[in-house]
């Protein structure tokens, strides 16, 4: 493992993302326009650095929504799902396709996905008898009353949006867990309605970095540089350490983001951000939908399906692992075989 | 807009679901999305979809024939009269249906409120994309609006009665099959009247499913052979590739001609409109777009004829149908005279 060189890459690029964000509007119509401009922090990697040292500014990041695999990587961490539950939404992986606007359809269907997956990590949560483990339920509603039921849910919102709130913007939130026991329910199904609604709102279902003037190039917040690196490196939300490091102000501290950045470059989840690189840039995807000539290639089957794809991500992470050069994604002189 | 959401909004309201987009082989849609165009409000892939609501917002192609039967039947599958006796719903279901609701649209409420007060904090291109949300939120909560309660409302036109739409779907791992179980969720949604529009993409337009099935053998992909430049094999390979799509759309109206409705069947009261979104794929030439009419014997288009309807755009034909439909309207797109059908 020769992981030095490709540390002091991220590191690089880490404190770029400390610097300034700037949204320019005018760069979000042509992605042609400038280094990182537009297509979101994750394909712009060189581009990031090379704005970097240019002109201190890394460029606009539209809002988009979170992927597929962003979801269900989410929807783990905050729920302990681990069924992917996200995989029933439309087919639209591409962080390009993940720019546009989120459809009736897949609305609907997010709203289905949200509602059994709350279900079902309450019902996790009960069967599990140690409630300090508990990724929903951490405290019982039905014995503890409001108390309890206002901490799951203050806690929650604020870890699906990503940011502390303010308990104005807290209280309509709170007002629904009033509506179920003004229904006649008890607490717990008002805790569930609420985290629904969290997990529907558009500061978790979208990224987003707020800003109305156009012309101005700020900083970031340290929640949004929590948000860029967890969901650049991870494709998730900002676990605890992040968290807490954005509450504190500490993130704002260079050190301390390329402390992160080996903390979290040394994570098994790092991987995702080498498979993603397959996924956004490569398109590796589209191999799930392809329909190779069966006159052509009679041997194409579901299993050599799986091991193309494989192979490419297994590359990825031997280039990341290895710090390769960057010629070796088109002249390298290994690959990956399974034994079969 | 497109033509069917015209018709989409003008019936809005009277069926659970204003309209469905379903379509079978949507293989490139990945491809399409990668080559580099950015999708902002408006679509970049036409190829993959072609359904377009207000503002031109994509309605996306449901390729899943269980996902699409769901959204049919979410208020659970129709109660069969004559067949079944439907139990009386007690009133603690209706109660607690209700509540449900009460529920899903105060979360709704909430969430369209989020929305907006995000939408104050944004640059211009990142309040478009909140729009497109906020219209999403508002159709689910039209969708919840006109779900049945227990026993009453509901999905249950006449036809729905011989379609046994709690039927399984089977199994549907190949194209065709699968291409066949969407056909089939299209003939049971407008028979059970959960929708009066459905869009069919038989295939997108850059496939390439290479076949190998009956009457048109394992080869080259849809889309490279329709770029044939003159060649026979090839040409004959395309008629065989159509004869095989035409096919499909004979299955589907069989199917809606097999379920009674009134004195007619549902074909008869239905407008099926087959067509292709150029006249040569060859060419990429929209002149001369072959189009068939089926169904609609219960007195909404005539019969037996081929009309020829040299330089008029298909937006003409659109107008007559819109004027069949009772939905008139004296223009659409570069449409601006309904053409003669009768004549």
């Amino acid at each position: 493992m020769r992981i030095d060189r490709n540390l002091s890459l991220l590191l690089v690029i880490g404190q770029c993302l400390a610097c300034t964000g700037s949204v320019d509007e005018d760069k979000a119509s042509d992605p042609g326009k400038g280094p990182g401009s537009g297509t979101g922090s994750e394909p712009a990697v060189a581009g990031v650095v090379g704005a970097c040292e240019d002109t201190g500014d890394p460029g606009f990041v539209g809002m988009r929504r979170l992927t597929r695999s962003e979801l269900n990587h989410t929807l783990q961490d905050l729920l302990g799902d681990s069924t992917n539950p996200a995989d029933v939404l439309p087919n639209e992986d591409s962080l390009l396709a993940a720019q546009s606007a989120v459809s009736a359809l897949a609305f609907e269907k997010l709203e289905a996905v949200v509602s059994a997956a709350v279900e079902a990590a309450w019902q996790r949560d009960l069967a599990n008898p140690q409630i300090s483990s508990a990724k929903l339920r951490r405290c019982d509603p039905l014995t503890e009353g409001a108390a309890c039921a206002e901490r799951i849910v203050t806690e929650f919102v604020r870890q699906a949006v990503r940011r502390p709130v303010t308990p104005a913007e807290l209280a309509p939130f709170l007002a629904l867990v009033q509506l179920a026991t003004t229904q006649g329910d008890t607490l717990d199904v008002g805790v569930k309605l609420a985290v629904k609604a969290a997990l529907l709102d558009p500061e978790f279902v979208f990224r987003v970095e707020p800003d109305t003037d156009a012309a101005k190039v700020r900083s970031l917040s340290a929640h949004e540089l929590a948000a860029r690196l967890s969901f650049w490196l991870w494709e998730t939300t900002p676990d605890a350490t992040l968290s807490q490091l954005a509450d504190s102000g500490k993130l704002s501290d260079s050190a301390v983001v390329q402390e992160q950045l080996i903390r979290m470059v040394s994570d098994p989840r790092a991987e995702r951000f080498a498979d993603g690189l397959g996924v956004h840039w490569l398109g590796v995807s589209s191999l799930q939908v392809a329909q190779p000539n069966a006159a052509l290639y009679p041997d194409f089957n579901e299993e050599l399906r799986s091991a193309m794809a494989a192979e490419t991500t297994s590359f990825f992470r031997a280039f990341f692992a290895e710090n390769l050069p960057v010629p070796a994604i088109v002249n390298a002189d290994f690959t990956f075989l399974n034994s079969t | 807009m497109t033509m069917d959401q015209v018709l989409a909004e003008a019936w809005r309201g009277q069926t659970t679901l204003p309209s469905l987009e379903l379509g079978g082989d949507m293989s490139s849609g990945e491809f399409a999305n990668n080559s580099g165009q950015i999708c902002e409000e408006l679509p970049c892939s036409t190829a993959w979809a072609i359904s377009y609501g207000a503002g031109g917002q994509r309605k996306p192609t449901e390729t899943s024939p269980q996902s699409a039967f769901d959204r049919v039947f979410a208020g659970g599958p129709p109660p069969m009269p004559g067949s079944v006796a439907t139990p009386e719903p007690s009133s603690t279901a209706n109660e607690e249906l209700a509540r449900l609701r009460t529920y899903r649209k105060s979360i709704l409420d909430h969430v369209n409120a989020r929305t907006k007060a995000l939408q104050a904090r944004l640059g211009k291109s990142d309040r478009l994309k909140l729009d497109g949300y906020l219209s999403a939120i508002r159709e689910l909560e039209q969708r919840i609006e006109g779900l049945p309660t227990a026993g009453g409302g509901g999905v249950r036109g006449p036809g729905c009665q011989g379609a046994s739409p709690q039927g399984e779907l089977g199994a549907y791992e190949s194209y065709p099959a699968r291409l066949e179980a969407l056909l089939d969720v299209t003939a049971l949604a407008l028979a059970c009247d959960a929708t009066r529009v459905v869009t069919f993409m038989l295939a997108e337009a850059e496939s390439e499913y290479t076949f190998g099935v009956p009457g048109v053998s394992a080869g080259d992909g849809h889309h490279g052979t329709s770029h044939h430049g003159g060649e026979s094999a090839k040409l004959a390979r395309v008629a065989e590739i159509d004869r095989w799509y035409v096919e499909k759309v004979a299955y589907l109206a069989a199917k809606l001609n097999s379920f009674g409705e009134g004195t007619s069947s549902v074909l008869g009261n239905t407008v099926l409109l087959h067509t292709a979104e150029m006249g040569d794929g060859d060419m990429h030439s929209y002149f001369d777009m072959p189009v068939v009419l089926v169904g609609g014997q219960n007195g909404l288009l005539p019969s037996s004829r081929h009309v020829r309807a040299e330089g008029r755009p298909i937006a003409d034909l659109y107008l007559s149908l819109f004027n069949s439909l009772g939905v008139p309207k004296t223009s659409f797109g570069n449409g601006t005279a309904a053409l003669t059908l009768d004549a």
